[in-house]
């Protein structure tokens, strides 16, 4: 048997942490931690030396497997096949590997009563070492921020959506996160002029968003308002760096029709006063310009109404306005209504905001 | 000269002119000749400028005084939107005494009388024999949009789809309705005959849809909704919970009870195939949910509502990017609502118990029952808005307790955030045209009190503002409408109990941000601009402590109503400070809307440009996105309109390692067939 001797040391990260232990001879000595729940990618690095004890002159070190074991049992197979060829004594050799520890692995773990297990590899040459790391729980800090989910939707809910040109349509990740960073994502668009054929995309905006929570955490980041100016096929993604692995980026499709004439888009954005405020005569009602706009007119409507009781004009160029005594003549003491603003052109209403409640005083 | 300014101007000129009360004058008016041309209300020749600045005009109940000009003496007003026919209003009002100076009527003639199918409008005849019948109307609406596209000339890597592709999509919107019955549809449809490019594989398929029927009785309601939709309940158990499946609700009219029972696939679907998302009984979810109010029924009643579900699935589906597999759960919830002060004071309590098998039953890891209570109140302190510098401020302050266990998990709500114990306190400000929030929040994790794992503590401050100014005049009037924001925080994490020989990482860091802005509008033309600096650093050294600077400026320009341009550039260096390296990233991205013969001939260009250089280094990338359409029939309702098209893409790729072929391009001929129809009755 071409033996050898084989003295090991290896350092485990945890995705993608930079503290690392060196173990010899299967001695560890780690700071890894395994989530309580929730899948997890652990970046490992095997480190040993090739020692030729019986002057066999090359071997190929291998490794089918490696095995997570809790409380003495082993829960789970993981990883793949490393091998590696070797032929000068006293070889470093170096594996590096990214373990995914599934929901069910993680959970087992926090289960045990020990609260840790067992990550462990046969390496041979026809003799075999084992090197073992010691992975415990942490409801917290696992290392550096690492996303687990993105949830991708239109603001409306939808995740299919048909729009009309001209319309305002926005894209929300719903990203669930897991301890502390900055999060480096993009949202990217292909155009329907891409859409079918190369269907790569441009990037329409960069993200970068520092997060915080206690050990899970959940961010909701908005897009840029997207293309709508062209029809046909459009598809948008937001990708980001620094996910728990197996995560593929998702897209969302919308195709851009030429639209009705006859109803406005949602597509101003207003700034005060908040939703339910109290109106009274310094109550200042603003919103963000809008390209094109000769006019904005607030309007005071009835709940479930599309009538309004009073509104004001005033001319493109101003973003904000109070209610005279005029519009105060029509509005009910103690009362709820809803206002919007709305933006003209060409005696046209080329675009609205949502609808916010207020009360009178 | 636009009224305003003269309101301006008066400031300077009271102290030129004396003050004279012209109590006693009249004013006269000469009516539009047309829906769109100018009326003119004829005043006093002798009237002071002071007693100009108080009046006020209101054309059928809207405020029209800051759009009004001033023409000698006359106040005249263009309509900015053409005048519906009929009767008309308009009054003068001195806002200063409250008298009623003049009110006149007019009347409109011509076809902007004639109301549209469906629109409000005084009820013919025929409308009055139908609503005597059960049928009193509906209406449907339906817009598609088909086109056969061509790639005309191509260089593209690999096996681009087909260059003959028929693509299209349509938006169905139905509703009809009774005396005391409604039924709404929606739908949407999409068609690809590239079955690669599909959405489902299909050539044409069903997008989203619902389709819901509601009966209102005199002393009871009720309905059922199929398609995509939601319980109308945010909670721990149930958060964004969009999802095709069926639910039917009943209750008393008003609102004071009802029950909902509902069934829902757990994953997002699109397509035909699974028409009613409940066709696969191991990828279902069902339940239901009641609410009453036990004592009263006004707006400040508590309301007591009670969920509860039960189910089998696996929460992907389209747009959701995540690790998980097919998992159970069950979960039970009651909240309790209450608002004081006509909802001036809102309260919510809310319990649910949650039980979650994250291997749907398999042997690796058994189920977890675990729980979550939320508490929250927020209210406007002030009965009346107190002023200060004499504007009012309406204040919002606000107070939250959330603690989650640690494995508390809901099918129907996979993203939360759990294993955290939390307070928080917020005040929202609005004062005249400023705004702001300032947030307080401190939180803990290992909720269940895991004895192996450690408890660590996150403390947060966050605070945004923001302000717009009064468009700035005469000398500083180039600074457009200005406006300003901030925002910021900045949190501490640490570690506040370490079980014996616990061998995993410390928790002490620091992270922190800060993002200033601002921008302004012009009559043509806006810019925006922000930088934020974000620091993150780890003491426990369990990740790189890292430093990122980001600024972004964006412009836009409407040169005429034919010409629009826009752009925006960002800038971000990322910082790893303990790797010592160094990421820099550059994104461009110019736009170009002409419509170069009207309602004939618009072009749309964009351009994009991704430069990533230092340890992160990529190649470069150049992306042009371009269309011209030509409208050889513009549509209308219920006539399809035609349109032919070129477009096409090309990107080109510097300093590339990964291909030989640097520029791809694709360029397309597009016959494009617009049909919205619609009718109602």
């Amino acid at each position: 048997m071409r033996i050898f001797g084989l003295l090991a040391a290896l350092v485990i990260f945890l995705a993608p942490l930079s503290a690392q232990a060196n173990v010899i001879n299967g001695t560890t000595s780690s700071r890894v931690s395994v989530p309580a729940k929730g899948a997890a990618s652990v970046n490992v690095t095997w480190r040993m030396t090739w020692d030729d004890v019986l002057g066999a002159g090359s071997a190929t070190i291998t490794s089918n497997n490696a095995f997570v074991i809790v409380d003495g049992a082993t829960i789970a197979t993981i990883g793949n096949t490393l091998s590696q060829f070797v032929a000068t004594n006293g070889q470093a050799v170096t594996f590096s590997e990214t373990l995914t520890l599934s929901p069910a692995i993680a959970r087992r773990i926090s289960q045990a009563p020990a609260g840790s297990a067992v990550i462990r590899r046969t390496f041979s040459d026809g003799g075999a070492i084992s090197a073992t790391i010691n992975a415990p729980v942490s409801t917290g800090n696992i290392g550096p921020l690492s996303v687990r989910r993105i949830e991708l939707k239109f603001e409306n809910q939808s995740r299919t959506d048909i729009v009309q040109k001209g319309d305002t349509l926005r894209a929300v990740a719903d990203i669930s996160f897991r301890s502390n960073g900055l999060l480096r994502g993009e949202w990217r668009i292909v155009d329907a002029s891409a859409s079918l054929g190369s269907a790569r995309g441009r990037v329409i905006q960069k993200v970068r968003q520092q997060l915080v929570s206690s050990g899970e955490g959940r961010q909701r980041i908005v897009s840029p308002p997207l293309p709508t100016k062209t029809n046909g096929l459009h598809m948008v993604s937001f990708s980001v760096e620094d996910t728990d692995g197996n995560i593929t980026v998702p897209i969302l499709r919308y195709f851009v029709l030429e639209g009705r004439d006859n109803v406005p888009p949602i597509n101003l954005s207003v700034l005060t006063p908040g939703n339910g405020a109290t109106l009274n005569k310094e109550t200042a009602f603003s919103w963000n310009a809008m390209a094109g706009a000769h006019a904005y007119q607030v309007e005071i409507l009835p709940q479930g109404s599309d009538n309004p009781v009073t509104a004001k004009l005033v001319p493109g160029t101003d973003l904000k306005l109070s209610l005279s005594s005029l519009s105060f003549e029509d509005l009910a003491p103690a009362s709820l209504y809803d206002w919007r603003v709305q933006a003209l052109a060409n005696g046209k209403i080329i675009g609205q905001s949502e609808r916010y409640s207020l009360k009178t005083q | 000269m636009k009224l305003k300014y003269l309101l301006y101007s008066a400031c300077f000129g009271a102290f030129l002119v004396p003050s004279t009360a012209f109590a006693d004058w009249s004013a006269n008016f000469v009516p539009p000749t047309s829906a769109t041309t100018p009326m003119r209300i004829d005043l006093p020749d002798d009237l002071d400028i002071m007693t100009l600045t108080t009046l006020g005009v209101e054309l059928d109940g809207t405020d029209i005084t800051a759009m009004l000009s001033l023409d000698g003496e006359d106040f005249v007003y263009t309509p900015v939107q053409a005048l519906s026919g009929g009767e008309h209003t308009i009054r003068l009002v001195d806002l200063g005494t409250g008298e009623n100076k003049g009110a006149w009527s007019f009347s409109i003639d011509g076809s902007a009388a004639v109301a549209e199918p469906g629109e409000a409008g005084e009820p013919s005849a025929a409308q009055i024999a139908q609503a005597e019948s059960w049928l009193r109307g509906g209406s449907v609406e339906i817009d598609t949009l088909t086109e056969a596209s061509d790639r005309t000339f191509d260089n593209l890597e690999g096996t681009p789809p087909n260059s003959s592709i028929i693509s299209g999509a349509g938006d169905l919107n139905a509703n009809a309705y009774g005396e005391n019955w409604e039924v709404n549809a929606r739908a949407n449809y999409l068609v690809q005959s590239d079955h690669n490019l599909a959405l489902t594989g299909n050539t044409v398929d069903l997008g989203e849809y619902d389709i819901s029927a509601d009966y209102t009785g005199d002393r009871m309601k009720g309905g059922v909704t199929l398609g995509h939709h939601d319980i109308g309940v945010e909670s721990n158990l149930f958060s964004g919970f969009y999802r095709r499946g069926a639910s039917a609700r009943l209750g008393t009219s008003d609102e004071r009870v009802m029950a909902q029972g509902f069934a829902f696939r757990p994953e997002s679907v699109s397509g035909a195939r699974d028409f009613t998302g409940l066709n696969d009984n191991e990828d279902r979810l069902e339940g239901f949910m009641t609410s009453f109010k036990p004592f009263s029924n006004d707006s400040d009643a508590l309301k007591v509502t009670g969920i509860y579900y039960d189910g089998r699935g696996d929460d992907g589906g389209t747009g959701t990017a995540l690790t998980d597999v097919s998992s159970t759960g069950s979960g039970w919830g009651t909240i309790l609502e209450k608002s004081f002060g006509q909802g001036r004071v809102t309260m919510r309590g809310e319990y649910s118990q949650a039980t979650f098998d994250v291997d749907g039953g398999n042997a690796t890891a058994d189920e977890d029952t675990s729980d979550a209570i939320t508490l929250a109140i927020e209210g406007r302190p002030f009965q009346q808005n107190p002023v200060f510098m004499g504007k009012s401020a309406d204040i919002v302050i606000g107070a939250r307790y959330d603690r989650i266990g640690t494995f508390y998990e809901s099918l129907a709500n996979e993203g939360l955030a759990s294993d955290r114990s939390a307070v928080s306190a917020y005040s929202n400000l609005y004062w005249g045209a400023l705004s702001g929030n300032l947030q307080f929040l401190h939180e803990t994790n290992n909720v269940d009190d895991l004895a192996s794992a450690p408890t660590d503590r996150l403390r947060n401050a966050s605070l945004n503002l923001s302000y717009s100014f009064d468009p700035q005049t005469g000398p500083k009037s180039w600074l457009g409408t200005p406006y300003l924001n901030f925002s910021g925080f900045v949190a501490d994490f640490d570690r506040m109990d370490t079980p014996t020989g616990y061998t995993g990482f410390d928790t002490n860091n620091v992270s922190d941000s800060m993002t200033f802005g601002g921008g302004s509008n012009y009559n043509e033309w806006y810019w925006s601009a922000s930088h934020t600096v974000s620091e993150y650093e780890d003491h426990a050294n369990a990740s790189n402590d890292t430093v990122n600077n980001f600024t972004s400026l964006n412009a836009g320009w409407s040169v005429n109503e034919r010409l629009n341009l826009d752009g925006g550039v960002s800038f971000g260096a990322f910082r790893d400070e303990d790797a010592a390296t160094s990421n820099y990233d550059t994104n461009l991205n110019l736009g170009v809307d002409a419509i170069i013969i009207s309602d004939k001939l618009d072009l749309n260009f964009d351009y994009n440009l991704n430069l990533a250089s230092g340890s992160g280094d990529t190649p470069d990338r150049h992306i042009v996105n371009s269309e011209a359409e030509y409208t050889v029939l513009q549509p209308s309702r219920n006539r399809p309109g035609l349109a032919l098209a070129l477009r096409g893409s090309m990107e080109d790729t510097h300093a590339s390692t990964t291909t030989e072929n640097e520029t791809q391009y694709q360029v397309y001929t597009v016959l494009r067939v617009k049909a919205p129809f619609g009718f109602g009755f």
